[in-house]
């Protein structure tokens, strides 16, 4: 009923309705539990507007947002994603250039890290504000298991065979990965061609260079033999991300995983604990950089920029409530402090990270500031900008994972698709 | 303009001439008016039904991403694309193979039925355990077959206690295997049709025939194969029919547990028109896949209603 109330007399003008105090938001991310605590948060300065929350699985994400803005009964704000999701869902929020201006004064953008609010532009229109920031391309570790059975993490390939060997013997999957999900594939493949070709991967994306370029068709080598090798654990084609693959590193049954700043929610032992199946064992989890595969004694970049952000529905009339809760979420201090707090970078500059509740404070305390780090010092975007581009390399990643296609073939698959694809 | 004999069509239909004593006077057609109470179902069917389907196959002919205003005709482009597209192939293969499942289950609920039609103790336990995973919902049970199915899970672990580890398999992970799996989870699940139906075609068939039978000094295998199978002919057929429509449509589990990989080994038609009109943002192209699937289910139709002659055996059970 609250979801009719909020949407129900919009009319669809974009013209700034904004009589609704209920705000429906929707999204994959935070998440029921996040959510409850900002908007609880939000209330204490704001009682008289009312949030109501519904998460999405990201996998239901689009279709259901694609249903839900069509219709009056959508959400008010809802998570944008930079790439194809703010390209095909931008347009039907409101442009918040005016609000943002209003709000925050004229240079409110600069107040934005890495300028990552304009990942949620399109023609001069600023769709969505960022809530906070993530970079992958690195690796987390559980440092208790590798202490446990005196490893060091990896920082090139011949370590991370050898430490891989120690695993296998041990029965521990060396690095999980939930080869499931397209995305998680992607962001695998990225850090490789940013190991053996730093740069190329986006000229690829752009069509300034081919896919069969050596140094990428080089990554998807790298990328089989982390199955052939066993550096992923056996099976690993058959997982998902969550919560096969986090499930494992929670439980101590994998001691790696390549997953970005997002997790660095392993290191606060509420968010573990959460995770974890029976007693809660505290185990140290710690950020650490991609091993450099390639031998080049660098290791690869990071990669990033805003991890969502928020847009408001243009049919919405609830705009004025919508702002504020999103205003507040986005560019308020207390409101990025909450993000920070769990342990999530914020979107806003000057906001430090949360340390509290960590699982081991001396360790991971200065883990948090290499997290702020990995985020600082990305190069390059995550979200590949072309629908076609990315479901081709997902295809290709998937195929060469289960020996179905070489890496030559695979390379010359997803170059097909670029060569016959329309670049704005 | 109606005359007053048109008006009461309605009555003159409910007490044929002929029975009011008139056998010289012609049969007039219904009234009008009397089409009136069609009109709810035709705006019902032709509404919610032909008019979608008339819709996909306008969408069939554009390119468009199902969000934005921008439509693009595109002629039968779509359509020659899918012929060249080796996942809808694939994907017609794997329907084909997963065909296979509805013999698996007709057999093994044909022979449950009997076993549970003879008097044997506790039949009624056995009924509900092989009927009660029709009844669950495949969201249900999904995430339990990706658990016991994993590398590391139940089933690996049973073989590997028992000294079978050389048995252990990715299941759903190779892509050699995760068809074969999705296969054992169907059979499992849908047993229990073919089982009840079965179960209630046995029920039909006249004692004395089988008391016949045994004078005649057949045994149970020759009552099973003889008497009980040919028998149940109807049952068969209508539980072929509803295989193959289901085989046709088959989505949840495999958008469950495989998610139709890895590597699209698992991709079924319908699996694959999810992906290319929401995950691929191709309302045009999976419009197309959609008109092929229901071209092919249309075939279908035609051929079983050829075939079997509606209303006659292929309803009986």
């Amino acid at each position: 009923m609250a979801l009719v109330a909020a949407c129900g007399g919009g009319g669809g003008d974009g013209g700034g309705g904004s009589s609704s105090k209920t705000v429906n938001w929707w999204g994959w991310a935070p998440g029921n539990d996040l959510a409850t605590k900002y908007v609880a948060a939000f209330n204490k300065e704001h009682p008289d507007i009312k949030v109501v929350y519904k998460e999405i699985p990201y996998a239901d994400y689009v279709n259901a947002l694609r249903l839900g803005l069509r219709s009056d009964s959508g959400p008010d704000v809802f998570a944008l994603q930079p790439g194809e999701i703010t390209d095909r869902f931008g347009p039907s929020g409101m442009d918040l250039t005016a609000r943002a201006r209003q709000s925050l004064g004229a240079d409110w953008a600069s107040t934005i890290v890495g300028e990552s609010h304009t990942q949620f532009a399109r023609d001069g229109k600023q769709f969505g504000m960022p809530v906070q920031l993530s970079a992958s391309g690195m690796v987390w570790y559980d440092k208790t298991l590798f202490d446990q059975h005196g490893l060091k993490p990896p920082t090139n390939a011949d370590e991370l065979r050898k430490v891989c060997a120690a695993f296998a013997s041990l029965s521990v999957v060396c690095m999980a990965q939930g080869a499931k999900d397209a995305w998680a594939n992607i962001d695998f493949y990225m850090t490789l061609a940013a190991d053996t070709v730093p740069g190329a991967f986006y000229e690829a994306v752009d069509g300034k260079r081919p896919w069969t370029d050596p140094g990428l068709v080089r990554a998807f080598e790298l990328w089989r033999q982390m199955f052939t090798e066993g550096i992923f654990g056996k099976g690993s084609a058959g997982l998902a991300v969550y919560p096969d693959t986090v499930g494992q590193f929670a439980n101590g049954k994998a001691a790696m995983i390549m997953l970005g700043t997002w997790q660095a929610g392993f290191m606060d032992a509420a968010a573990l604990k959460l995770g974890q199946e029976g007693k809660f064992v505290p185990r140290v989890m710690l950020p650490v950089a991609f091993p450099d595969v390639n031998g080049d004694g660098q290791p690869p970049k990071t990669f990033g920029g805003p991890d969502y952000g928020l847009a408001i529905n243009s049919r919405s009339d609830a705009q004025d409530a919508a702002w504020t809760f999103v205003h507040w979420l986005s560019s308020n201090q207390n409101g990025q402090n909450l993000i920070a707090a769990e342990k999530f970078v914020p979107a806003v500059k000057g906001v430090p990270m949360g340390d509290s509740n960590l699982v081991d404070p001396q360790t991971q305390k200065p883990a948090l500031q290499q997290v702020v780090d990995f985020m600082a010092n990305s190069e390059g975007y995550r979200e590949i900008p072309y629908a076609e581009i990315k479901t081709a390399l997902g295809d290709a990643l998937a195929a060469v994972a289960v020996g179905r296609q070489t890496p030559a073939r695979a390379a010359e698959a997803v170059e097909q698709v670029s060569r016959g694809l329309k670049r704005g | 303009m109606l005359t007053p004999t048109e008006v009461g069509g309605a009555e003159a239909a409910a007490h044929p001439p002929t029975r009011r004593g008139h056998p010289g006077r012609r049969v007039r057609p219904p009234a009008v008016g009397n089409y009136l109470y069609l009109l709810p179902a035709l705006v019902l069917v032709g509404g919610v039904v032909y008019f979608s389907v008339g819709y996909t196959f306008w969408l069939s002919l554009v390119e468009w991403d199902g969000i934005s205003p921008q439509v693009e005709f595109v002629g039968i482009d779509n359509f020659t694309t899918a012929v060249r597209d080796p996942v809808l192939w694939m994907a017609l293969k794997h329907s084909l193979i997963f065909s296979v499942a509805i013999v698996i289950q007709m057999a093994i609920g044909l022979v449950a039925a009997v076993l549970l039609h003879s008097r044997i103790h506790g039949r009624t336990v056995y009924k509900v355990i092989i009927f009660m995973p029709t009844m669950l919902a495949t969201a249900v049970m999904a995430p339990v077959f990706r658990e016991i199915l994993a590398t590391d899970g139940p089933l690996n672990e049973s073989l590997r206690a028992v000294g079978l580890g050389a048995l252990a398999q990715s299941w759903l992970a190779d892509p050699d295997l995760a068809l074969y799996s999705l296969i054992a989870i169907n059979v499992w699940q849908w047993t229990g049709l073919s089982f009840i139906l079965y179960y209630a075609g046995l029920t039909q068939i006249d004692p004395e025939i089988y008391e016949a039978a045994r004078l005649d000094g057949a045994g149970n295998r020759r009552i099973l194969l003889s008497i009980i199978t040919p028998m149940m002919r109807g049952t068969h057929v209508t539980l072929l029919i509803l295989g193959v429509m289901g085989v046709l449509k088959t989505f949840d589990v495999v958008f469950l547990v495989t998610g139709g990989g890895p590597a699209d080994a698992t991709e079924f038609l319908p699996t694959y028109i999810y992906e290319t009109t929401i995950t691929r943002f191709d309302a045009g192209y999976g419009a197309a896949l959609s008109v092929i699937l229901l071209l092919i289910s249309l075939a279908f139709t035609v051929w079983q209603m050829r075939r079997y002659r509606m209303g006659g055996e292929v309803t009986r059970v």
